[in-house]
């Protein structure tokens, strides 16, 4: 019996190589790409209890379109049988509900400041008009994959495939550019 | 400034107090800040601002609303510019084009002069066919003499920054004209996120130059303080099923708005007469603006002629700016109406059914033939030719948008006829060419807009249904006469398509040749293909045609609208150059060890590191490790993961042990080729899954396809891009792997071919397989993607030499392994790749493909990938063609020369009776021909011993 540890990058003894960090000012875009992601899945017959995880542990059941915060993690339910949880991993759950770590497999950029909005309609098509705190938006950012997470008014979360993070950074470094969005 | 009109007159947008220079041609301009270029230069008695695009003929201020091409110039090392609306700005150099030796002397005229019977439409194909060489002596002169602006080829760097802006908005309304306004505010005071495009520099349009300014900065002031966007300088460029583009400077915003509100107004047309192009003739609406709003005459004696009232405002505007008016020429027969009375009342001839015929000057207007009802000409001296053949509704974004034209017999000329869901239209595009109907239908439009949206109230609803009466009441504009249709027997050019240099004659030769239908027509003549997209002569283009060919103008109808709508640059369409792509996070890595990095799918990858015959001997004689990060990783979990995979690779994956790995070909329902790797069961409900580079993306949306149909007890978890992958290969890979792993038991009996184990390999926890695509011993490390660099280092440290994809590509030939998508294609099935092994018939369930493959089975295929030994020492590149009997039989998909091997050798597609070992082929790439044997494709350690050892 093999194991998924190899998934986690928690689980090596040698601390993963990413630079992470905030940068002080109205406008930053920082690379939060090592912050930890869980996906929970549940096969299709089994949606009532992966909602039911969720409602357990945020206090409000799964909304499309709405990430719920809860205990320092922002849980996102993708489609009925996905949630991918962003922070603090959740306490194994009870099957039929499972858990893959999949921290590696999505960069995470911060974009935060009252110009933030503006910088992400340079680069996406998003509509982000009426996105408050805990929107959630799939789509395309960048003509790449991405998810964005409205964590605040001002602070939207991007998470892409982590295989795109480079070219995905520098496009948001240079759409940030005429904002003077400063950038780690 | 020796055209300036004095301070009290005109001059609205510039700032007299100031003096801005700028050069033209070479010498210095003065202007006053809020000028254009235009406006600035005919100010200073520059009339000539440009050559035509064919016949190099001059050309002056026509429109003065960014319309026509008649301005075209290159500003600042950018051409296309068009003067009468690029503000002048300190230092600017402006340049003539498509003029030689200058614009005051242009050699190139001679075209003009000489070349007009050997230029009519069409001449290069009819011309330039024989002999053959012609063709090829004759283009880089057309090209030189016929042109507009020039680019710098040589420039590899954007000299200014594009970008694009995505906007949601409720309403958008194109055009900030009165109408567009009135739209504007209603729907934004009923609560509407509202956007407005403008292509002028202030809201207002034709409003400013002609007496509503007041009104119109009214409505401004409330459109700003409801919130309304005002984007200046924007103009929309297309409609694209529900996305308008609009460009702004060097901002190209994507609108996508709940509805539209089209409020574009109307272009005035010109009159068709001979002479027509010449400087110092000049649409009404030109010369309201150059009085009105930078206070430059535009002449000191004119010539007015028209069909409706637009001409005569223009002359009365032109008598209060002190300009004397020799004439007034109107089609109709009794023009009234307040500028009719007051021109007669000032003692201005006016010339009742009078037209113009001719305009004859050298480099302007001199001299100025009319026509009266009877015929009877009379010749007036003028400097100054203002014409107005009435307005055409800019109906092209409408177009665009689904909306379909009729014919106004009464005003000859387009107007919508039906609107499609969620468009407006609004202003004089409807045909409300008075400003208080068109205000009017703004806020009919606006409110309409907004009400759709569900926004308003009983109070809204019932102020619209005020407005909508009181629309039906208004006056629907003055009376205008049809234009009227070309002079016969006048001397000189009678220029229909400003743009192209087309002619009336043109359009008749063009008729008389068959080209009779007016997309036919446009396509020989190039008329309406300019860069005025239509605006000055899709009327008359209708009107000419319509007149040869006997049909009505609704019959002949106008040519498609498309995009783009305005001249933009293509910097600006192209937006930021981003192109995504993959790239593995030991990218950097490669990058630092000099790696040759190329396109591979959608990844950016390491094609070799300087020496791939040297990578090459690494893994055959030492250790070398690869980025194989790009392959698809897919977990597949659940109590019936075994039974999905089954029921989705031709192959038994069901009996496989935990610990253990199987190959597997994915087939599609047709039994063809979709995709390969490998199944590692990590336990009795865990299965990792790899698959090619290239159907990663693929493969996971097909397995949730089938998921979604057979609803499973299965999750399948796409991890491709959470791994990174490493190929540890050669005869000392078990060597460093024991080194940086000393928990994994790596001995031949302890980790054999095809087992999967865990164990942490330079403290990084790892899945490692024993699988070998190169042909020599080797471990696929996988490892979360966080940890790639730290094992990447570990293994090159350990003496691990890192190779390339094309040594990778070079190794697996040798053992015969083709890539799925390089060496198969679309309708390659497993028989034929000689990939059979991985079908299991016997198999009791039903599985993607079954049906498909069992029928295949029965049949013999018709032809095979087979391996072929090339001799020689050169090989054929990849697609080389096979021949046989000189026909094309099939073709070579990969091909290198191997050193180890000490020959060249390739995989190829040949018929089934050339496919069997010893046969002989031949092989033709480009000029050269190979002679080749088909051999079996296991070239290197056919047995596979080194692999399994």
């Amino acid at each position: 019996m093999i194991d998924l540890g190899f998934l986690d990058p928690a689980a090596s003894t040698p601390p993963p190589r990413s630079p992470v960090g905030d940068v002080p000012g109205a406008g930053a875009l920082v690379d939060r790409s090592l912050v930890v992601k869980t996906e929970l899945q549940t096969g299709p017959d089994d949606t009532a209890e992966l909602a039911a995880a969720v409602e357990r542990a945020t206090g409000a059941p799964p909304r499309t379109g709405r990430a719920i915060e809860a205990d320092g993690a922002w849980w996102c339910p993708l489609t009925p049988t996905r949630v991918l949880v962003v922070g603090d991993p959740p306490a194994t759950p009870a099957p039929p509900v499972s858990a893959v770590t999949v921290t590696s497999g999505f960069a995470a950029f911060g974009l935060s400041g009252p110009t933030a909005r503006a910088v992400l309609a340079r680069v996406s098509a998003l509509d982000l008009r009426r996105a408050d705190t805990g929107t959630l938006l799939p789509g395309s950012v960048a003509r790449v994959p991405a998810i964005v997470l409205c964590r605040r008014e001002d602070e939207l979360l991007i998470l892409a495939g982590s295989a795109h993070a480079q070219y995905l950074w520098e496009t948001l470094v240079d759409a940030a550019e005429p904002s003077q969005v400063t950038h780690a | 400034m020796k055209g300036r009109l004095p301070y009290n007159v005109g001059g609205a947008r510039i700032d007299r107090s100031r003096v801005l220079r700028f050069t033209f041609d070479g010498k210095v301009v003065e202007a006053h800040p809020g000028d254009t270029v235009g406006s600035a230069l005919h100010a200073a008695g520059q009339t000539t601002l440009s050559r035509s695009f064919k016949y190099h003929r001059p050309r002056g201020l026509l429109c003065c609303a960014g319309q026509c091409p008649n301005c075209l110039v290159d500003v600042d090392g950018s051409p296309g510019v068009r003067a009468c609306t690029e503000p002048v700005r300190e230092g600017m150099t402006v340049t003539p084009q498509n003029a030689w030796p200058s614009l005051g002397f242009d050699a190139l005229r001679a075209v003009d002069r000489v070349g007009g019977p050997f230029t009519p439409p069409g001449f290069y194909y009819k011309m330039l066919i024989r002999p053959r060489a012609a063709w090829r002596l004759a283009e880089p002169m057309i090209r030189r003499v016929a042109g507009l602006g020039r680019l710098d080829p040589g420039a590899t760097e954007r000299r200014w920054r594009t970008d694009y802006r995505r906007r949601h908005c409720d309403v958008l309304v194109v055009g900030g004209g009165i109408a567009g306004l009135a739209a504007a505010v209603r729907a934004a005071e009923l609560g509407a996120d509202v956007v407005l495009a403008d292509d002028g520099p202030e809201p207002g349009g034709r409003c400013l130059a002609e007496g509503d300014g007041a009104r119109v900065a009214a409505l401004a002031e409330r459109a700003s303080a409801a919130g309304v966007e005002l984007l200046q300088g924007a103009s929309a460029l297309g409609f694209f099923d529900g996305l308008v583009a609009v460009w702004q400077g060097s901002v190209l915003h994507q609108v996508r708005a709940a509805r539209t509100v089209v409020a574009t107004g109307a272009v005035e047309q010109p009159l068709l007469f001979a002479g027509n192009d010449l400087p110092g003739v000049m649409l009404s609406g030109a010369v309201r603006r150059l009085i009105s709003l930078y206070g430059v005459a535009p002449g000191t004696r004119a010539v007015v002629a028209g069909v409706g009232d637009p001409a005569l405002e223009a002359a009365v505007a032109l008598r209060a700016a002190g300009i004397h008016v020799a004439a007034v020429a109107d089609a109709r027969p009794s023009p009234t109406g307040e500028a009719a009375d007051a021109l007669r009342a000032a003692g201005v001839p006016l010339l009742e059914g009078h037209t113009v015929v001719r305009a004859a000057g050298g480099s302007r207007v001199a001299k100025v033939t009319l026509a009266a009802p009877d015929g009877t000409r009379s010749r007036l001296r003028a400097d100054l030719l203002v014409i107005s053949g009435g307005m055409a509704p800019a109906t092209s974004l409408l177009a665009q948008a689904g909306t379909s034209l009729e014919h106004d017999g009464e005003r000859g000329r387009f107007v919508p006829a039906d609107l499609p869901p969620g468009v407006f239209a609004a202003g004089q595009v409807l045909g409300h060419d008075a400003p208080a109907a068109a205000e009017l239908s703004g806020a009919v439009a606006g409110a309409d807009a907004a009400h759709e949206l569900g926004l308003g109230d009983d109070a809204s609803r019932a102020l619209l249904a005020e407005d909508v009466s009181a629309l039906r009441g208004a006056s629907p504009g003055t009376p205008s006469a049809p234009p009227p249709a070309p002079p016969k027997g006048e001397r000189g050019r009678c220029v229909v398509c400003l743009c192209e240099d087309v002619t009336v004659k043109d359009l008749k030769t063009a008729v008389a040749e068959g080209f009779d239908d007016i997309e036919l027509a446009k396509r020989y003549t190039t008329a309406t293909m300019g860069p005025c997209q239509g605006r000055m002569c899709q009327r008359a283009v209708n009107a000419v045609l319509a007149e040869e060919t006997g049909r009505a103008p609704a019959a002949v109808g106008l040519t498609t609208a498309r995009p783009p709508w305005t001249t933009v640059p293509l910097g600006v369409l192209a937006g930021r150059p981003y192109q995504p792509a993959k790239r593995s996070a030991l990218h950097a890595r490669h990058r630092e060890a000099g790696a040759r990095i190329e396109w591979a799918g959608d990844w950016r990858r390491a094609y070799d590191y300087g020496d791939p015959d040297a990578e090459i001997a690494a893994v055959h004689d030492g250790c070398g490790v690869i980025d194989v990060s790009s392959l698809g990783k897919l977990l597949v979990r659940g109590p019936d993961a075994a039974a999905f995979l089954d029921r989705v690779y031709p192959n038994r994956m069901s009996t496989l042990a935990p610990g253990r790995i199987r190959y597997g070909v994915l087939t599609g329902e047709a039994g063809r080729i979709i995709d390969d790797g490998t199944v590692a069961r990590l336990d009795d409900e865990t299965f990792y899954v790899t698959t090619t580079s290239s159907g990663a993306g693929a493969i996971f949306e097909w397995l949730q396809w089938w998921q979604a149909d057979w609803r499973l007890d299965v999750r399948i978890t796409d991890v491709t891009q959470s791994l990174s992958a490493v190929n540890v290969a050669g005869p000392r890979a078990r060597d460093v792997l024991a080194v940086l792993a000393p928990g994994l038991d790596c001995s031949a009996d302890g980790f054999g071919y095809l087992d999967a184990r865990r164990g942490a390999v330079a403290g990084v926890e790892a899945l490692a397989l024993r699988i070998g695509f190169v042909g020599e011993l080797g471990y696929e490390l996988h490892v979360a993607s966080a940890h790639a660099l730290t094992l990447w280092d570990a293994l090159v440290a350990a003496g691990a030499r890192p190779f390339g994809l094309e040594p990778q590509r070079v190794l697996r030939l040798q053992k015969g392994h083709p890539i799925i998508g390089v060496d198969t294609d679309a309708e390659t099935t497993p028989a034929m790749a000689g990939m059979d092994f991985a079908v299991k018939l016997d198999k009791d369930e039903p599985f993607v493909g079954r049906w498909a493959l069992e029928r295949l089975a029965s049949r013999e295929c018709t032809e095979r990938l087979v391996g072929v030994v090339i001799e020689g020492e050169h090989v054929p590149g990849d697609g080389a063609v096979v021949v046989a009997g000189d026909a094309p039989a099939g073709r070579i998909t990969s091909a290198r020369r191997s050193a180890r091997l000490g020959r060249g050798i390739g995989l190829a597609w040949v018929p089934n009776g050339l496919s069997e070992l010893g046969s002989r082929i031949e092989i033709r790439d480009g000029g050269t021909t190979f002679a080749a044997e088909v051999v079996d494709a296991a070239f290197y350690d056919p047995d596979g011993e080194r692999l399994r050892t």
